[in-house]
């Protein structure tokens, strides 16, 4: 059995989760990950959509060619894969565990983390937005990387908001790694059949205070200049609520209420910028000398 | 007619957003021309990849085309589950079948499809403004048989990729498919009597709208309006390509081609798509 921190939960796997450190803990498991046969449906389904779909306690993912995915009872991850398990894994540690996570109640954002002062900066967007590559550049700089794609949440025993990243390597298309001149650091791809690849070393599972939310969004126009805005708290909780890691799937899963009250309760606590990015790659040092700018003054 | 999805494909620069802008009009309430960059035929898109990822739950820019492909089925029926009325939806992709046998397009998800057909001379002269590439490449794209786009994967782009083989084969995959009624427009039709060729859309969609209303559609989607809008606010559909591009409602002349192609061009495009071409009238 192979032992891993995800998302601050203790987790064991029958097989390697690539692209993840493993961890060492003595406690019990919170979290069990094995393989084995899967239906293409769930006994009683509450909601079935064309390739997933939602019982009670359970989430049944299915990507033909690929594999099917059980998620139940927020402690147990079955894998059913088509192709190598590798190949599977982006999938598993992506989606299937964030709905492990909603499972269990736990806020959890689609954002790259790094850290700046003992915090934690959450960026968030959704894909394609630029998380991961404006991640990569701050950590070329002051920052420290923590965390990609999925982000939890939680209050500690003070009540204050903090970031578990998932234990994931930071992951980059083959043109950032070009562009930011990463390419002594490029490890594994992240599936055989494309070009993006684990970033070295890889991170350390460590919660972290969490200070800031940035939501990126792609300028809606050419040639449009990087601004960046706080947020009101009124504006920032529903803002956020399209942040939440596969909001469409907590919905269906009912968890709107309590997301509401979660997101509310962290923003009395974290600020929020709303920073938008020209849409031409080459103009990438103009919206990090703002996002810098505004990371400093937190201190 | 059941299902609620109206396929308009196209091979590309054949006048399918036209065609967009004389249905939107047509099926608009407002006396006002339709805005450009607010077209609302569709509530969701199933070329962009955030649709895709919010329906299926899936990164699909981690997936190989043939996995894409197996998925897209799925992504048509969640795309179909959420509409609540009809939508039309502009496609550039050939019409084409997962390694399964089973259409990209699912089977029961499109009541009908209108396909918007152009001289392929004249398509080669639009792509190669609206591309920035020269005549020959943008012929050469037209008469390749497995052309596609975004296959590869090495950034990530917000766009599935697009397979939209040679023009013939584009052309054949819709007309030649029996898994949905399908209507032939051709550009140049459309062009020489606009009134005419919409009301033979509606008829083919079953769509209850007066002659008046056709007319109306038509003054509204006139290629002049449409250039002067776009020269006074933008189109947010012109794609950023290399070097200065020309605007996206250029010309939309029918049989501008013989003012710009060469006689090898224009042998090159007649002798790679003779049959086609015959069969739909373009000699």
């Amino acid at each position: 059995m192979l032992h891993y921190l995800i998302s601050g939960l203790r987790v064991v796997s029958d097989f390697p989760l690539s692209g993840v450190a493993e961890s060492a803990f003595s406690a019990d498991p919170e979290v069990h990950i094995r393989r084995g046969p899967l239906p293409d449906t769930l006994g009683t389904p509450v909601l079935a959509k064309p390739n997933w779909m939602l019982s009670e306690q359970d989430f049944l993912l299915r990507m033909p060619g690929i594999a099917r995915i059980q998620v139940s009872r927020g402690c147990l991850i079955t894998l059913d894969a088509e192709c190598s398990e590798a190949d599977a894994m982006p999938f598993l540690l992506g989606t299937a565990f964030g709905a492990l996570l909603h499972q269990r109640g736990i806020l959890v954002l689609h954002a790259s983390a790094v850290s700046s002062n003992g915090h934690a900066i959450a960026l968030c967007g959704p894909s394609g937005a630029g998380k991961s590559t404006l991640a990569a550049a701050l950590c070329q700089t002051e920052c420290n990387f923590i965390g990609d794609d999925v982000a939890a949440i939680q209050l500690n025993t003070g009540g204050k908001p903090v970031l578990w990243p998932d234990s994931r390597s930071h992951r980059l298309w083959a043109d950032t790694i070009a562009h930011l001149g990463l390419s002594e650091r490029q490890g594994q791809s992240v599936r055989n059949t494309i070009q993006k690849y684990h970033i070295e070393p890889e991170c350390e599972a460590k919660a972290m205070p969490l200070s800031t939310i940035v939501v990126v969004r792609i300028a809606e126009q050419a040639g449009q200049t990087a601004a960046i805005e706080p947020c009101s708290i009124v504006d920032a909780a529903a803002l956020l609520r399209a942040e939440v890691y596969r909001h469409f799937l907590a919905k269906c899963m009912g968890r709107d209420a309590a997301l509401f009250k979660q997101i509310s309760d962290m923003l009395s606590q974290v600020r929020v910028l709303r920073l938008t990015r020209p849409r031409e790659p080459k103009r990438l040092p103009e919206t990090l000398a703002l996002l810098r700018q505004h990371i400093a003054e937190a201190h | 007619m059941v299902g609620s999805i109206v396929w308009l494909a196209s091979y590309m620069k054949s006048g399918n957003t036209w065609l967009r802008l004389l249905l939107a009009n047509l099926l608009s309430d407002s006396p006002e021309p339709v805005n450009i960059n607010d077209i609302r035929l569709s509530p969701l898109s199933v070329t962009g990849r955030a649709d895709f990822e919010e329906l299926t739950l899936i990164d699909n820019s981690l997936l190989t085309l043939t996995e894409l492909d197996a998925l897209r089925p799925f992504m048509i029926a969640s795309i179909a589950d959420k509409l609540e009325s009809v939508a039309y939806i502009k496609l550039h992709e050939a019409y084409r079948r997962t390694a399964n046998g089973e259409p990209l397009l699912g089977r029961s998800h499109a009541r009908a499809a209108l396909y918007v057909m152009r001289d392929p001379r004249d398509v080669a002269v639009s792509l190669a403004f609206h591309s920035g590439i020269s005549l020959n490449e943008a012929i050469d794209q037209m008469n390749r048989p497995d052309w596609s786009t975004g296959t590869k994967a090495w950034r990530y782009s917000m766009q599935l990729p697009l397979v939209q083989l040679d023009w013939s084969s584009h052309v054949e995959s819709w007309i030649d498919q029996d898994d949905v009624p399908v209507h032939v427009m051709r550009y140049e039709d459309m062009r020489a009597d606009t009134v005419a060729a919409l009301s033979a859309a509606a008829d083919f969609l079953n769509l209850d709208v007066s002659l008046k209303k056709i007319a109306h559609a038509v003054r509204c989607a006139d290629f002049c309006r449409l250039q002067q809008q776009e020269r006074e606010v933008g189109f947010c559909e012109r794609p950023p390509v290399r070097g200065e591009a020309a605007p996206f409602f250029r010309s939309g002349r029918a049989g501008g081609w013989r003012e710009v192609l060469t006689t090898k061009q224009e042998h090159a495009i007649s002798e790679a798509h003779t049959r086609v071409m015959a069969r739909f009238g373009y000699f």
